[in-house]
């Protein structure tokens, strides 16, 4: 089992490296803010196929070391070993086309958009939404007292379900505090990525895939703590007869396999969207229509576009509007002058925290103070 | 309905978002009653600090177009049309050749920059 999860979880790695380089803006390429030109020339292909290689080949590698030392002494640590040899290959992988990416870097241009409409909540039901597993583990405590009163001896963060371990008044309080730490966390990233986070494009295809971007981050995130609230629902209930101990563990491994393939679906559709609009006409037709205007750009001596004075009309926005600078060896945001705490990935899908930003510092010491809690006691 | 600034223009930026929601506000894409975004989202979508789109609606506040009033978002007025004296008119005047010049300066043609004048006073005479 402990083979077979570390051989998945490294070509899972493979995969999503495989695909990193188109699930970015067409003006992004390895993190550098480039000409969307520029991804359909001999150069780019060749930094791409280069940059696969080296990823299926150290996926493979490592694919292949898990596998020849399964059942041996140390098959941990020579499992952990492999995964952090493929994630150093990975980001070296990375360092290495974006130095060569860098030769072809266009300046970012100074335009930024922002739509005048109130941004509405991603989550449908709102606040009760966010807020109901919070009210669900404390009925659960409530119903624990009830059944078990208070805890006689100290109370121990454990993932101990009520079908692994006989239930007990420190057990089910144990696995409250735990599923309630993770909700809090959990919770925290949700209200970061609804209140911290900003709309790059305003208009476009791209404004609607930021949309659904951020609605499937909310919902997974959401997704996760109904989850966890299940299982803690499950577990205290025990008086309730739904299922056997076994059809219990094999409903739940059956329910996280389900997240985890609904999130790889997301990821990959987003990226397929993403690479389908900058190649298509259409993409084509409606930067020409953004940037339509009754006044045209100047041209300079050198016969290349030259910017015009704000609020006449704009410019397209280049990339996501933020110099490379910033992003420190592509992989790090670091902007004082940016008020987002959560910011798009240059490379991959996801957010990334603005370490430019005091509360990404008091958020990351939150995540390590409930993960210390959790692990020491 | 969208904004655009430059901030590598020598315009300041609160400055060009005041500029830019005037220009919805007086076209009517802003009506009385319509909401805008919270200061903290809209410096978010600039990349702005929060002062600088607060000093933007103040601005507009100032006017007469915006209402402030904590706790209750940025809300439209509606804002009676000031009567203009000769030293407005004659401000206006200025302020538009001295744009127009900006412009050429910048490589802008001028049959170009007359249509896009000729444009602007078509729609001004467009009845609403």
């Amino acid at each position: 089992m402990t083979t077979a999860a570390g051989i998945l979880l490294i070509a899972i790695l493979g995969v999503s490296s495989h695909f990193t380089p188109v699930s970015t803006r067409p003006d992004l390429f390895f993190a550098v803010t480039i000409d969307p030109a520029f991804r359909g020339s001999a150069e780019s292909s060749r930094i791409v196929r280069r940059y696969r290689i080296g990823i299926w080949i150290s996926t493979a590698v490592g694919i292949l070391t898990v596998a020849l030392t399964a059942g041996t002494t140390h098959v941990k640590s020579l499992m952990l070993g492999s995964l952090l040899f493929v994630i150093a290959v990975q980001i070296f992988l990375f360092l290495q086309a974006r130095s060569a990416i860098s030769a072809h870097a266009v300046p970012v241009t100074g335009i930024r958009e922002a739509a005048l409409t109130p941004r509405k909540s991603v989550v449908p039901g709102g606040a009760i939404i966010l807020a109901s597993p919070f009210i669900v583990l404390a009925a659960l405590a409530v119903l624990a007292y009830a059944e078990y009163g208070l805890p006689r001896a100290r109370v121990h963060i454990v993932f101990e379900p009520s079908w692994v371990a006989p239930p007990s008044a420190t057990r089910a309080y144990g696995l409250l505090l735990l599923l309630g730490l993770i909700c809090v966390v959990l919770f925290t990233v949700e209200l970061a990525l609804s209140k911290g986070t900003r709309r790059v494009n305003a208009r476009g295809p791209f404004s609607v895939m930021e949309v659904r971007s951020h609605r499937i981050s909310e919902l997974m995130l959401l997704g996760i703590q109904y989850l966890l609230v299940f299982l803690g629902w499950l577990s205290i209930t025990t008086s309730v007869s739904v299922a056997t101990k076994e059809e219990v563990i094999v409903g739940w491994r059956w329910a996280m396999l389900a997240m985890v393939a609904a999130a790889i679906g997301a990821a990959l559709w987003n990226s397929r969207l993403a690479s389908r609009y900058y190649k298509t006409p259409e993409y084509w037709l409606s930067r020409i229509a953004d940037t339509r205007a009754p006044m045209a750009r100047p041209e300079s001596a050198s016969g290349k576009p030259t910017s015009i004075a704000a609020g006449a009309q704009r410019e397209q926005t280049i990339g996501d509007g933020i110099p490379d600078g910033c992003w420190k060896l592509g992989l790090f945001y670091y902007n004082p002058e940016d008020p987002a705490v959560i910011v798009e990935k240059r490379f991959g899908m996801g957010q990334s925290l603005n370490f430019g930003n005091p509360w990404a510092w008091v958020f990351l010491a939150v995540v390590a103070a409930v993960t210390i809690i959790i692990l020491v006691r | 309905m969208t904004i655009w600034i430059d901030v590598n223009s020598s315009v300041p930026a609160y400055r060009q978002i005041a500029d830019a929601i005037r220009v919805h506000l007086v076209n009517g894409s802003l009506r009385p009653g319509d909401r805008l975004p919270t200061v903290r989202q809209l410096s978010l979508d600039l990349v702005l600090h929060f002062n600088t789109v607060a000093e933007a609606y103040r601005t507009l506040a100032e006017e007469g177009w915006l209402d402030l009033t904590r706790g209750r978002g940025t809300i439209v007025l509606k804002r009676p049309t000031p009567s203009t004296t000769p030293a407005v008119r004659t401000s206006y005047k200025l302020r538009v050749r001295q744009l127009v010049a900006e412009v050429r300066a910048a490589g802008v043609a001028p049959a170009k920059i007359a249509r896009e004048l000729r444009d602007i006073a078509d729609s001004l005479e467009e009845p609403t």
